[in-house]
Protein backbone atom coordinates (compact mmCIF):
# COMPACT_ATOMS: atom_id res chain seq x y z
CA UNK A 1 0.00 0.00 0.00
CA UNK A 2 2.72 2.30 0.84
CA UNK A 3 4.67 1.45 -2.37
CA UNK A 4 1.96 2.28 -4.51
CA UNK A 5 0.78 5.62 -2.55
CA UNK A 6 4.78 6.88 -3.08
CA UNK A 7 4.41 5.81 -6.53
CA UNK A 8 0.97 7.82 -7.10
CA UNK A 9 2.48 10.77 -5.14
CA UNK A 10 6.13 10.69 -7.87
CA UNK A 11 3.77 10.70 -10.31
CA UNK A 12 1.44 13.14 -9.84
CA UNK A 13 4.76 15.66 -8.73
CA UNK A 14 6.06 14.51 -12.09
CA UNK A 15 2.97 15.24 -14.21
CA UNK A 16 3.00 18.81 -12.40
CA UNK A 17 6.78 19.11 -13.07
CA UNK A 18 5.69 18.83 -16.63
CA UNK A 19 3.01 20.99 -17.01
CA UNK A 20 5.11 23.50 -15.21
CA UNK A 21 7.50 23.74 -18.00
CA UNK A 22 5.60 22.89 -20.28
CA UNK A 23 3.33 25.94 -19.81
CA UNK A 24 6.92 27.96 -19.33
CA UNK A 25 7.73 26.76 -22.64
CA UNK A 26 4.76 27.80 -24.14
CA UNK A 27 4.81 31.38 -22.27
CA UNK A 28 8.36 31.50 -23.94
CA UNK A 29 7.23 30.64 -27.29
CA UNK A 30 4.45 33.03 -27.27
CA UNK A 31 6.75 35.88 -26.41
CA UNK A 32 9.33 34.42 -29.19
CA UNK A 33 6.64 34.68 -32.10
CA UNK A 34 5.44 38.66 -30.94
CA UNK A 35 9.39 39.51 -31.18
CA UNK A 36 9.55 37.66 -34.16
CA UNK A 37 5.86 38.94 -36.14
CA UNK A 38 6.56 42.64 -35.12
CA UNK A 39 10.02 42.81 -36.23
CA UNK A 40 9.59 41.49 -39.31
CA UNK A 41 6.98 43.98 -39.52
CA UNK A 42 9.45 46.65 -39.97
CA UNK A 43 11.18 44.76 -42.72
CA UNK A 44 8.15 43.68 -44.35
CA UNK A 45 8.18 45.48 -48.20
CA UNK A 46 6.32 48.49 -47.83
CA UNK A 47 3.02 46.91 -49.30
CA UNK A 48 1.71 49.44 -46.12
CA UNK A 49 2.80 52.78 -47.82
CA UNK A 50 3.03 53.00 -51.36
CA UNK A 51 4.02 56.69 -51.78
CA UNK A 52 3.63 59.13 -54.91
CA UNK A 53 6.24 61.22 -55.39
CA UNK A 54 5.47 64.31 -58.21
CA UNK A 55 8.78 65.51 -60.27
CA UNK A 56 7.78 68.51 -62.15
CA UNK A 57 9.08 72.10 -62.78
CA UNK A 58 6.55 73.07 -60.35
CA UNK A 59 6.72 70.47 -57.84
CA UNK A 60 8.74 70.16 -54.51
CA UNK A 61 11.11 67.88 -56.17
CA UNK A 62 12.57 69.15 -59.63
CA UNK A 63 15.09 66.70 -60.64
CA UNK A 64 13.96 62.76 -61.61
CA UNK A 65 17.28 62.07 -59.21
CA UNK A 66 16.64 63.42 -56.81
CA UNK A 67 12.70 61.49 -56.81
CA UNK A 68 14.83 58.55 -57.07
CA UNK A 69 16.91 59.42 -54.35
CA UNK A 70 13.60 60.40 -51.93
CA UNK A 71 11.64 56.74 -53.49
CA UNK A 72 11.47 53.68 -51.58
CA UNK A 73 10.79 49.97 -52.96
CA UNK A 74 6.92 49.92 -54.32
CA UNK A 75 6.90 53.91 -54.81
CA UNK A 76 5.38 55.66 -57.77
CA UNK A 77 7.07 58.08 -59.58
CA UNK A 78 5.35 60.74 -61.36
CA UNK A 79 7.13 62.84 -63.92
CA UNK A 80 5.01 65.66 -65.55
CA UNK A 81 5.95 67.48 -68.58
CA UNK A 82 8.48 69.25 -69.67
CA UNK A 83 12.44 68.81 -70.44
CA UNK A 84 14.63 67.27 -67.94
CA UNK A 85 18.34 67.79 -69.49
CA UNK A 86 19.76 64.77 -66.96
CA UNK A 87 21.72 61.83 -68.03
CA UNK A 88 23.41 58.90 -66.15
CA UNK A 89 19.59 58.14 -64.00
CA UNK A 90 20.68 55.16 -62.29
CA UNK A 91 17.24 53.51 -61.04
CA UNK A 92 18.38 51.17 -58.12
CA UNK A 93 15.02 50.85 -56.61
CA UNK A 94 12.43 48.57 -57.38
CA UNK A 95 9.54 51.82 -58.50
CA UNK A 96 7.32 52.58 -61.17
CA UNK A 97 8.00 55.63 -62.71
CA UNK A 98 5.28 57.30 -64.98
CA UNK A 99 5.10 59.99 -67.15
CA UNK A 100 2.00 62.78 -67.49
CA UNK A 101 2.63 64.95 -70.60
CA UNK A 102 5.11 63.81 -72.02
CA UNK A 103 8.24 64.83 -70.17
CA UNK A 104 11.26 65.01 -72.46
CA UNK A 105 14.38 63.42 -70.79
CA UNK A 106 17.52 64.58 -72.51
CA UNK A 107 20.68 62.74 -72.29
CA UNK A 108 22.40 65.96 -74.64
CA UNK A 109 24.34 63.53 -76.48
CA UNK A 110 26.66 63.23 -74.04
CA UNK A 111 25.25 60.34 -71.62
CA UNK A 112 23.34 56.81 -71.28
CA UNK A 113 20.09 58.30 -69.80
CA UNK A 114 18.61 55.56 -67.76
CA UNK A 115 20.16 52.63 -66.07
CA UNK A 116 17.67 50.26 -64.42
CA UNK A 117 19.55 48.03 -61.75
CA UNK A 118 16.97 46.89 -59.80
CA UNK A 119 14.30 44.35 -60.50
CA UNK A 120 10.18 44.99 -60.66
CA UNK A 121 10.74 48.50 -62.48
CA UNK A 122 8.30 49.89 -64.88
CA UNK A 123 8.90 53.02 -67.31
CA UNK A 124 5.85 54.08 -68.58
CA UNK A 125 4.97 56.93 -71.06
CA UNK A 126 7.95 59.09 -71.12
CA UNK A 127 10.27 60.59 -74.21
CA UNK A 128 13.69 60.00 -73.93
CA UNK A 129 16.25 61.31 -76.64
CA UNK A 130 19.99 61.92 -77.05
CA UNK A 131 21.42 59.06 -76.07
CA UNK A 132 25.33 60.04 -76.44
CA UNK A 133 27.41 58.28 -79.17
CA UNK A 134 30.46 56.94 -77.66
CA UNK A 135 33.26 54.51 -79.67
CA UNK A 136 33.90 52.81 -76.22
CA UNK A 137 30.45 53.08 -74.32
CA UNK A 138 27.31 51.48 -75.78
CA UNK A 139 24.93 53.96 -74.19
CA UNK A 140 21.54 53.56 -74.46
CA UNK A 141 18.35 55.63 -73.68
CA UNK A 142 17.06 52.98 -71.13
CA UNK A 143 19.93 50.08 -70.37
CA UNK A 144 18.45 46.69 -67.69
CA UNK A 145 21.44 45.85 -66.57
CA UNK A 146 21.50 42.37 -65.02
CA UNK A 147 17.67 42.68 -63.39
CA UNK A 148 14.58 40.80 -64.14
CA UNK A 149 11.07 41.68 -64.09
CA UNK A 150 11.12 44.86 -65.64
CA UNK A 151 8.45 46.54 -68.20
CA UNK A 152 9.23 49.27 -70.50
CA UNK A 153 5.72 50.57 -71.75
CA UNK A 154 4.57 53.13 -74.19
CA UNK A 155 7.55 54.92 -73.97
CA UNK A 156 8.73 57.46 -77.32
CA UNK A 157 12.43 57.37 -77.66
CA UNK A 158 13.89 60.37 -80.58
CA UNK A 159 17.80 60.37 -81.66
CA UNK A 160 19.45 58.15 -79.15
CA UNK A 161 22.56 56.03 -80.15
CA UNK A 162 21.21 52.70 -78.45
CA UNK A 163 17.97 52.63 -77.33
CA UNK A 164 16.55 49.79 -75.12
CA UNK A 165 19.87 47.83 -74.38
CA UNK A 166 18.89 44.83 -72.02
CA UNK A 167 21.90 42.53 -71.07
CA UNK A 168 21.92 39.77 -68.83
CA UNK A 169 18.12 40.19 -68.12
CA UNK A 170 15.07 38.01 -67.78
CA UNK A 171 11.23 38.17 -67.39
CA UNK A 172 11.30 41.39 -69.02
CA UNK A 173 8.42 43.33 -71.09
CA UNK A 174 9.22 45.94 -74.19
CA UNK A 175 6.09 46.89 -75.40
CA UNK A 176 4.55 49.09 -77.79
CA UNK A 177 7.50 52.21 -77.79
CA UNK A 178 8.27 53.65 -80.87
CA UNK A 179 11.67 54.29 -81.73
CA UNK A 180 13.04 56.90 -84.08
CA UNK A 181 16.96 56.39 -84.59
CA UNK A 182 19.45 59.00 -86.34
CA UNK A 183 19.23 57.42 -89.19
CA UNK A 184 22.87 58.31 -90.07
CA UNK A 185 25.89 56.59 -90.79
CA UNK A 186 26.13 53.15 -89.70
CA UNK A 187 29.18 53.29 -87.42
CA UNK A 188 27.47 55.87 -85.41
CA UNK A 189 24.31 54.01 -84.82
CA UNK A 190 23.51 52.11 -82.41
CA UNK A 191 20.30 49.54 -82.20
CA UNK A 192 16.89 50.33 -81.33
CA UNK A 193 15.87 46.75 -79.26
CA UNK A 194 19.68 44.76 -77.73
CA UNK A 195 19.47 41.91 -76.31
CA UNK A 196 22.40 40.24 -74.77
CA UNK A 197 22.56 36.93 -72.81
CA UNK A 198 18.80 37.39 -71.73
CA UNK A 199 16.23 35.48 -70.73
CA UNK A 200 12.44 35.05 -71.00
CA UNK A 201 11.88 38.57 -72.80
CA UNK A 202 8.87 39.51 -74.23
CA UNK A 203 9.15 42.28 -77.22
CA UNK A 204 5.69 43.20 -78.77
CA UNK A 205 4.03 46.02 -80.24
CA UNK A 206 7.27 48.25 -81.22
CA UNK A 207 7.52 50.37 -84.18
CA UNK A 208 11.64 50.73 -84.54
CA UNK A 209 13.66 53.08 -87.33
CA UNK A 210 16.80 54.53 -88.20
CA UNK A 211 18.79 52.63 -85.83
CA UNK A 212 21.82 50.33 -86.94
CA UNK A 213 19.92 47.24 -86.29
CA UNK A 214 16.05 47.18 -85.39
CA UNK A 215 16.14 44.59 -83.02
CA UNK A 216 19.30 42.27 -82.45
CA UNK A 217 19.50 39.43 -80.53
CA UNK A 218 22.93 37.89 -78.96
CA UNK A 219 23.12 35.05 -76.85
CA UNK A 220 19.77 34.90 -75.37
CA UNK A 221 16.88 32.32 -75.04
CA UNK A 222 13.13 31.73 -75.04
CA UNK A 223 12.57 35.77 -75.82
CA UNK A 224 9.28 36.65 -78.02
CA UNK A 225 9.13 39.13 -80.44
CA UNK A 226 5.86 40.00 -81.87
CA UNK A 227 3.24 42.47 -83.60
CA UNK A 228 6.59 44.64 -84.37
CA UNK A 229 7.32 47.27 -86.60
CA UNK A 230 10.51 47.17 -87.99
CA UNK A 231 11.11 49.89 -91.07
CA UNK A 232 14.09 51.76 -92.24
CA UNK A 233 17.21 50.76 -90.49
CA UNK A 234 20.55 51.25 -91.66
CA UNK A 235 21.35 47.18 -91.58
CA UNK A 236 19.08 44.95 -90.40
CA UNK A 237 15.05 44.81 -89.56
CA UNK A 238 16.10 42.02 -87.45
CA UNK A 239 19.42 40.23 -86.16
CA UNK A 240 19.94 37.17 -84.02
CA UNK A 241 22.90 35.39 -83.57
CA UNK A 242 23.43 31.99 -81.33
CA UNK A 243 20.03 32.65 -80.09
CA UNK A 244 18.05 29.42 -79.59
CA UNK A 245 14.43 28.86 -78.95
CA UNK A 246 13.38 31.97 -79.89
CA UNK A 247 9.70 33.31 -81.53
CA UNK A 248 8.51 35.68 -84.02
CA UNK A 249 5.18 36.26 -84.93
CA UNK A 250 2.91 38.69 -87.26
CA UNK A 251 5.91 41.55 -87.35
CA UNK A 252 7.05 43.28 -90.70
CA UNK A 253 10.12 44.17 -91.62
CA UNK A 254 10.11 46.77 -94.38
CA UNK A 255 12.65 48.51 -96.69
CA UNK A 256 15.85 47.74 -94.21
CA UNK A 257 19.20 48.23 -95.48
CA UNK A 258 20.10 44.52 -95.78
CA UNK A 259 17.04 43.09 -94.82
CA UNK A 260 16.60 40.11 -91.97
CA UNK A 261 19.42 38.40 -91.25
CA UNK A 262 19.27 35.23 -88.59
CA UNK A 263 22.63 33.16 -87.12
CA UNK A 264 24.12 30.39 -85.58
CA UNK A 265 20.50 29.63 -83.47
CA UNK A 266 18.27 26.67 -83.06
CA UNK A 267 14.73 25.86 -82.71
CA UNK A 268 13.70 29.19 -84.61
CA UNK A 269 10.20 29.60 -85.11
CA UNK A 270 9.33 32.36 -87.58
CA UNK A 271 5.43 32.91 -88.57
CA UNK A 272 3.66 35.22 -90.24
CA UNK A 273 6.28 37.73 -91.02
CA UNK A 274 6.42 40.25 -93.71
CA UNK A 275 9.58 40.49 -95.16
CA UNK A 276 9.55 43.08 -97.83
CA UNK A 277 11.55 45.78 -99.77
CA UNK A 278 14.48 44.97 -99.18
CA UNK A 279 16.49 45.62 -102.72
CA UNK A 280 20.65 45.95 -102.84
CA UNK A 281 23.62 43.28 -103.69
CA UNK A 282 23.93 42.14 -99.50
CA UNK A 283 20.33 42.87 -99.03
CA UNK A 284 18.35 39.66 -97.81
CA UNK A 285 14.32 39.21 -97.14
CA UNK A 286 15.47 37.04 -94.68
CA UNK A 287 19.05 35.71 -94.62
CA UNK A 288 19.26 32.41 -92.90
CA UNK A 289 23.04 31.17 -91.75
CA UNK A 290 23.68 27.76 -89.71
CA UNK A 291 20.10 27.63 -88.54
CA UNK A 292 19.02 24.18 -87.24
CA UNK A 293 15.91 22.90 -86.35
CA UNK A 294 14.24 25.27 -86.90
CA UNK A 295 10.62 26.51 -88.54
CA UNK A 296 9.78 29.51 -91.44
CA UNK A 297 6.22 29.70 -91.86
CA UNK A 298 3.21 31.40 -93.30
CA UNK A 299 5.17 34.55 -93.57
CA UNK A 300 4.96 36.78 -96.89
CA UNK A 301 8.18 37.38 -98.90
CA UNK A 302 7.57 40.80 -101.49
CA UNK A 303 9.54 42.56 -103.08
CA UNK A 304 13.21 41.42 -101.80
CA UNK A 305 15.84 41.33 -104.36
CA UNK A 306 16.54 37.51 -102.69
CA UNK A 307 13.55 36.18 -100.98
CA UNK A 308 15.15 33.44 -99.05
CA UNK A 309 19.14 32.66 -98.60
CA UNK A 310 20.06 29.62 -97.04
CA UNK A 311 24.12 28.49 -95.92
CA UNK A 312 24.55 26.22 -93.71
CA UNK A 313 21.47 25.53 -92.34
CA UNK A 314 20.15 21.92 -91.87
CA UNK A 315 16.66 20.39 -90.99
CA UNK A 316 14.68 23.69 -91.59
CA UNK A 317 11.05 23.38 -92.69
CA UNK A 318 9.75 26.37 -94.75
CA UNK A 319 6.05 25.91 -95.54
CA UNK A 320 2.95 27.80 -96.46
CA UNK A 321 5.30 31.01 -97.26
CA UNK A 322 4.53 33.56 -100.08
CA UNK A 323 7.07 34.29 -102.10
CA UNK A 324 5.91 37.13 -104.92
CA UNK A 325 7.50 39.18 -106.84
CA UNK A 326 11.14 38.77 -105.88
CA UNK A 327 14.51 38.90 -108.34
CA UNK A 328 15.27 35.63 -106.45
CA UNK A 329 12.61 33.54 -104.08
CA UNK A 330 14.94 31.00 -102.76
CA UNK A 331 18.49 30.73 -102.89
CA UNK A 332 20.17 27.69 -101.72
CA UNK A 333 23.77 27.23 -101.17
CA UNK A 334 25.11 23.69 -101.08
CA UNK A 335 26.34 24.34 -97.50
CA UNK A 336 22.42 23.73 -96.82
CA UNK A 337 20.79 20.38 -96.48
CA UNK A 338 17.62 18.93 -94.89
CA UNK A 339 15.80 21.92 -95.78
CA UNK A 340 11.61 20.90 -96.50
CA UNK A 341 9.93 23.20 -98.46
CA UNK A 342 6.36 22.15 -99.13
CA UNK A 343 2.95 24.13 -99.70
CA UNK A 344 4.78 27.71 -100.17
CA UNK A 345 3.27 29.91 -103.11
CA UNK A 346 6.24 31.14 -106.08
CA UNK A 347 4.15 33.89 -108.16
CA UNK A 348 5.87 36.78 -109.91
CA UNK A 349 9.29 36.29 -109.09
CA UNK A 350 12.21 36.81 -111.87
CA UNK A 351 13.80 33.53 -110.42
CA UNK A 352 12.32 31.07 -108.10
CA UNK A 353 15.36 28.80 -106.90
CA UNK A 354 18.98 29.45 -107.48
CA UNK A 355 21.56 26.77 -106.22
CA UNK A 356 25.64 26.27 -106.34
CA UNK A 357 25.41 22.77 -105.38
CA UNK A 358 25.10 20.08 -108.53
CA UNK A 359 23.17 17.75 -105.78
CA UNK A 360 21.04 19.56 -103.99
CA UNK A 361 20.16 17.75 -100.45
CA UNK A 362 17.08 19.36 -99.67
CA UNK A 363 13.53 18.84 -100.68
CA UNK A 364 10.69 20.13 -102.48
CA UNK A 365 8.18 19.04 -102.37
CA UNK A 366 4.13 20.42 -103.24
CA UNK A 367 4.55 23.96 -103.77
CA UNK A 368 2.52 26.18 -106.14
CA UNK A 369 4.81 27.21 -108.89
CA UNK A 370 3.32 30.15 -111.68
CA UNK A 371 5.67 29.31 -114.02
CA UNK A 372 4.90 25.61 -113.88
CA UNK A 373 3.61 24.73 -117.24
CA UNK A 374 2.42 21.29 -116.78
CA UNK A 375 -0.93 19.68 -116.69
CA UNK A 376 -3.09 17.47 -114.56
CA UNK A 377 -4.81 14.78 -116.67
CA UNK A 378 -6.47 13.29 -113.74
CA UNK A 379 -7.55 16.50 -112.34
CA UNK A 380 -6.02 15.66 -108.66
CA UNK A 381 -4.44 19.25 -107.77
CA UNK A 382 -1.01 17.78 -108.98
CA UNK A 383 0.94 18.56 -111.52
CA UNK A 384 1.60 15.15 -113.85
CA UNK A 385 4.88 15.65 -114.17
CA UNK A 386 7.56 17.07 -112.16
CA UNK A 387 9.11 20.73 -111.72
CA UNK A 388 13.02 21.85 -111.64
CA UNK A 389 12.42 25.32 -110.13
CA UNK A 390 16.26 26.28 -110.99
CA UNK A 391 16.47 27.24 -114.66
CA UNK A 392 19.11 27.23 -116.13
CA UNK A 393 20.11 30.24 -116.35
CA UNK A 394 20.59 31.53 -113.51
CA UNK A 395 23.51 29.07 -113.32
CA UNK A 396 24.77 31.12 -115.97
CA UNK A 397 24.24 35.12 -114.49
CA UNK A 398 25.89 33.58 -111.37
CA UNK A 399 28.86 33.17 -113.39
CA UNK A 400 28.69 36.25 -115.46
CA UNK A 401 26.34 38.84 -114.01
CA UNK A 402 26.53 40.83 -117.02
CA UNK A 403 24.04 37.89 -118.30
CA UNK A 404 21.47 39.69 -116.66
CA UNK A 405 20.84 42.11 -119.74
CA UNK A 406 19.60 38.73 -121.80
CA UNK A 407 16.40 38.15 -118.64
CA UNK A 408 13.81 38.70 -121.16
CA UNK A 409 15.08 38.02 -124.30
CA UNK A 410 13.69 35.32 -126.96
CA UNK A 411 17.22 33.75 -126.44
CA UNK A 412 16.97 32.81 -122.93
CA UNK A 413 13.03 31.68 -123.31
CA UNK A 414 14.36 29.10 -125.83
CA UNK A 415 17.42 28.19 -123.75
CA UNK A 416 14.95 27.34 -120.74
CA UNK A 417 12.27 25.08 -123.08
CA UNK A 418 15.64 22.65 -124.00
CA UNK A 419 16.74 22.56 -120.06
CA UNK A 420 12.96 21.58 -119.03
CA UNK A 421 13.04 19.19 -121.99
CA UNK A 422 16.51 17.89 -121.40
CA UNK A 423 18.15 18.55 -118.33
CA UNK A 424 21.50 18.46 -118.10
CA UNK A 425 23.61 21.34 -116.36
CA UNK A 426 20.68 21.60 -113.49
CA UNK A 427 20.80 19.79 -110.72
CA UNK A 428 18.01 16.98 -111.33
CA UNK A 429 18.14 16.21 -107.26
CA UNK A 430 16.15 19.69 -107.15
CA UNK A 431 12.66 18.65 -108.12
CA UNK A 432 9.54 19.45 -106.87
CA UNK A 433 7.65 15.98 -108.05
CA UNK A 434 4.19 17.23 -106.99
CA UNK A 435 3.12 20.84 -107.88
CA UNK A 436 0.31 22.28 -107.31
CA UNK A 437 -2.06 23.52 -109.89
CA UNK A 438 -3.33 26.00 -107.39
CA UNK A 439 -2.16 28.60 -105.26
CA UNK A 440 -2.23 27.31 -101.42
CA UNK A 441 -4.53 29.66 -99.75
CA UNK B 1 63.66 57.90 -133.97
CA UNK B 2 61.95 55.76 -136.57
CA UNK B 3 59.53 54.57 -136.59
CA UNK B 4 59.48 50.75 -135.66
CA UNK B 5 62.05 51.61 -132.80
CA UNK B 6 58.96 54.07 -131.48
CA UNK B 7 56.71 50.84 -131.62
CA UNK B 8 58.97 48.87 -130.08
CA UNK B 9 59.61 51.75 -126.60
CA UNK B 10 55.85 51.53 -126.57
CA UNK B 11 55.84 47.60 -126.50
CA UNK B 12 58.10 47.93 -123.39
CA UNK B 13 56.50 50.88 -121.47
CA UNK B 14 53.65 48.61 -122.28
CA UNK B 15 55.46 45.63 -120.99
CA UNK B 16 57.01 47.14 -117.69
CA UNK B 17 53.51 48.70 -116.83
CA UNK B 18 51.76 45.46 -116.97
CA UNK B 19 54.37 43.81 -114.87
CA UNK B 20 54.09 46.43 -112.37
CA UNK B 21 51.03 45.63 -111.12
CA UNK B 22 51.53 42.34 -110.30
CA UNK B 23 53.83 41.55 -107.09
CA UNK B 24 53.21 42.01 -103.82
CA UNK B 25 49.50 42.73 -103.23
CA UNK B 26 48.44 44.52 -99.76
CA UNK B 27 44.60 45.31 -98.38
CA UNK B 28 42.38 47.64 -100.07
CA UNK B 29 39.94 49.73 -97.47
CA UNK B 30 36.83 48.25 -96.43
CA UNK B 31 33.65 50.08 -97.79
CA UNK B 32 31.82 49.64 -94.46
CA UNK B 33 28.18 49.38 -94.42
CA UNK B 34 28.47 48.13 -98.18
CA UNK B 35 30.85 45.17 -98.34
CA UNK B 36 29.88 41.68 -96.62
CA UNK B 37 31.76 39.25 -94.70
CA UNK B 38 33.06 36.33 -96.47
CA UNK B 39 32.27 33.59 -93.48
CA UNK B 40 29.39 34.61 -91.97
CA UNK B 41 27.70 37.08 -94.64
CA UNK B 42 26.66 39.85 -92.56
CA UNK B 43 27.46 43.24 -93.51
CA UNK B 44 30.66 44.86 -92.41
CA UNK B 45 29.84 47.47 -90.14
CA UNK B 46 32.22 48.06 -87.80
CA UNK B 47 35.23 50.02 -88.43
CA UNK B 48 37.29 48.61 -85.22
CA UNK B 49 37.02 45.09 -85.91
CA UNK B 50 37.58 44.95 -89.75
CA UNK B 51 39.73 41.97 -91.34
CA UNK B 52 41.03 40.80 -94.88
CA UNK B 53 42.63 38.32 -96.72
CA UNK B 54 44.89 38.57 -99.67
CA UNK B 55 45.16 35.68 -101.91
CA UNK B 56 48.17 35.27 -103.50
CA UNK B 57 46.91 35.95 -106.46
CA UNK B 58 45.59 39.38 -105.35
CA UNK B 59 41.86 38.34 -104.76
CA UNK B 60 40.71 39.86 -101.44
CA UNK B 61 38.10 38.63 -99.34
CA UNK B 62 36.75 40.60 -96.27
CA UNK B 63 35.99 40.36 -92.94
CA UNK B 64 34.01 41.90 -90.48
CA UNK B 65 35.54 40.67 -87.21
CA UNK B 66 38.93 39.31 -86.57
CA UNK B 67 36.85 35.58 -85.34
CA UNK B 68 35.43 35.46 -88.96
CA UNK B 69 39.20 35.81 -90.30
CA UNK B 70 40.46 33.00 -87.93
CA UNK B 71 37.49 31.27 -88.47
CA UNK B 72 37.75 31.05 -92.11
CA UNK B 73 41.72 30.47 -91.76
CA UNK B 74 40.78 27.33 -89.75
CA UNK B 75 38.27 26.04 -92.06
CA UNK B 76 40.49 26.53 -94.99
CA UNK B 77 43.89 25.10 -93.58
CA UNK B 78 45.97 25.59 -96.43
CA UNK B 79 46.47 30.04 -96.86
CA UNK B 80 50.08 29.72 -98.31
CA UNK B 81 51.27 32.56 -100.31
CA UNK B 82 48.04 34.49 -98.77
CA UNK B 83 48.40 37.57 -96.21
CA UNK B 84 46.19 38.47 -93.32
CA UNK B 85 45.43 41.98 -92.36
CA UNK B 86 43.56 43.18 -89.22
CA UNK B 87 42.47 46.74 -88.13
CA UNK B 88 44.42 47.84 -85.46
CA UNK B 89 41.50 48.80 -82.72
CA UNK B 90 43.83 51.88 -81.57
CA UNK B 91 44.32 53.23 -84.78
CA UNK B 92 41.36 52.63 -86.99
CA UNK B 93 43.18 53.75 -90.16
CA UNK B 94 45.64 51.31 -90.16
CA UNK B 95 45.84 47.31 -91.48
CA UNK B 96 48.02 45.37 -89.44
CA UNK B 97 49.83 41.95 -90.33
CA UNK B 98 47.82 39.80 -88.59
CA UNK B 99 50.55 37.02 -87.85
CA UNK B 100 52.32 39.80 -85.95
CA UNK B 101 49.30 41.81 -84.05
CA UNK B 102 48.67 41.45 -80.35
CA UNK B 103 44.85 40.51 -79.22
CA UNK B 104 42.88 41.48 -76.40
CA UNK B 105 39.95 39.65 -75.59
CA UNK B 106 37.91 40.66 -73.17
CA UNK B 107 33.97 40.73 -71.89
CA UNK B 108 34.03 44.38 -72.05
CA UNK B 109 34.99 44.82 -75.61
CA UNK B 110 32.07 43.40 -77.94
CA UNK B 111 33.11 41.86 -81.28
CA UNK B 112 30.52 41.90 -84.11
CA UNK B 113 30.17 37.69 -83.88
CA UNK B 114 30.62 37.74 -80.08
CA UNK B 115 34.11 36.31 -79.40
CA UNK B 116 35.23 39.70 -77.97
CA UNK B 117 38.61 39.78 -79.98
CA UNK B 118 40.18 42.98 -81.05
CA UNK B 119 43.92 43.70 -82.50
CA UNK B 120 46.92 45.60 -81.29
CA UNK B 121 49.54 46.81 -83.76
CA UNK B 122 51.58 47.37 -80.39
CA UNK B 123 51.90 44.79 -77.55
CA UNK B 124 51.92 47.89 -75.09
CA UNK B 125 49.29 49.33 -76.43
CA UNK B 126 47.39 45.88 -75.67
CA UNK B 127 48.67 45.55 -72.24
CA UNK B 128 47.19 49.11 -71.53
CA UNK B 129 43.91 47.83 -72.87
CA UNK B 130 44.36 44.99 -70.48
CA UNK B 131 44.81 46.93 -67.60
CA UNK B 132 41.43 48.93 -68.29
CA UNK B 133 39.33 46.11 -69.45
CA UNK B 134 40.51 42.99 -68.39
CA UNK B 135 40.94 40.08 -70.15
CA UNK B 136 43.55 38.71 -71.40
CA UNK B 137 46.56 39.57 -74.50
CA UNK B 138 47.60 36.38 -77.10
CA UNK B 139 48.95 35.96 -80.53
CA UNK B 140 47.42 35.15 -83.46
CA UNK B 141 47.92 31.50 -82.91
CA UNK B 142 45.79 31.60 -79.53
CA UNK B 143 43.46 33.27 -81.32
CA UNK B 144 43.33 30.54 -83.81
CA UNK B 145 43.00 28.08 -81.19
CA UNK B 146 40.40 29.88 -79.09
CA UNK B 147 38.31 30.63 -82.12
CA UNK B 148 38.41 26.77 -83.58
CA UNK B 149 37.55 25.76 -80.02
CA UNK B 150 34.55 28.05 -79.86
CA UNK B 151 33.08 27.63 -83.39
CA UNK B 152 33.70 23.72 -83.30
Amino acid sequence: MKASRRKNSVQRHFASELIGTMSRLFLVLVSLHAILVTSTDALATPDHSQKEIVVGKNSRIKSIKEGIQLAKNGDRLVIKGGVYAEGNIVIDKSITIIGEGQPEIDGQNRFEVFTVRASYVTLKGLVIKNAGISSIHDNAAIRIDEVSNCTIENNRFVHNFFTIYSAKASDCLLKDNEIIGYDSAESSSGNGIHLWDCRNIVISGNRVSGQRDGIYLEFSRNVVIRDNHSEKNLRYGLHFMFSDSCKYFNNQFINNGAGVAVMYSRFVEMKGNRFESNWGPASFGLLLKDIKDSRITENYLYKNTVGIYSEGSTKVTVDKNTFIRNGLAVKLMASSTDSHFTGNNFMGNSFDVATNSSHSLNYFESNYWDNYKGYDLNKDGIGDIPFLPVRLYSMIIADYPPALILLRSFFIDILDMAERAFPALTPETLVDKKPLMRRVT
Amino acid sequence: MGKTERILWMILALGIWTLLSCGKHGPEPIAYGKDSCTYCRMIVSDRKFGAELVTSKGKILKFDSIECLAGYVNKTRDINGHSLWVVDYSNLSKFVDATRASYLVSEKIHSPMGLNISAFEQKDVANRMLNNYGGRVVSWNDVLDYVQQKWK
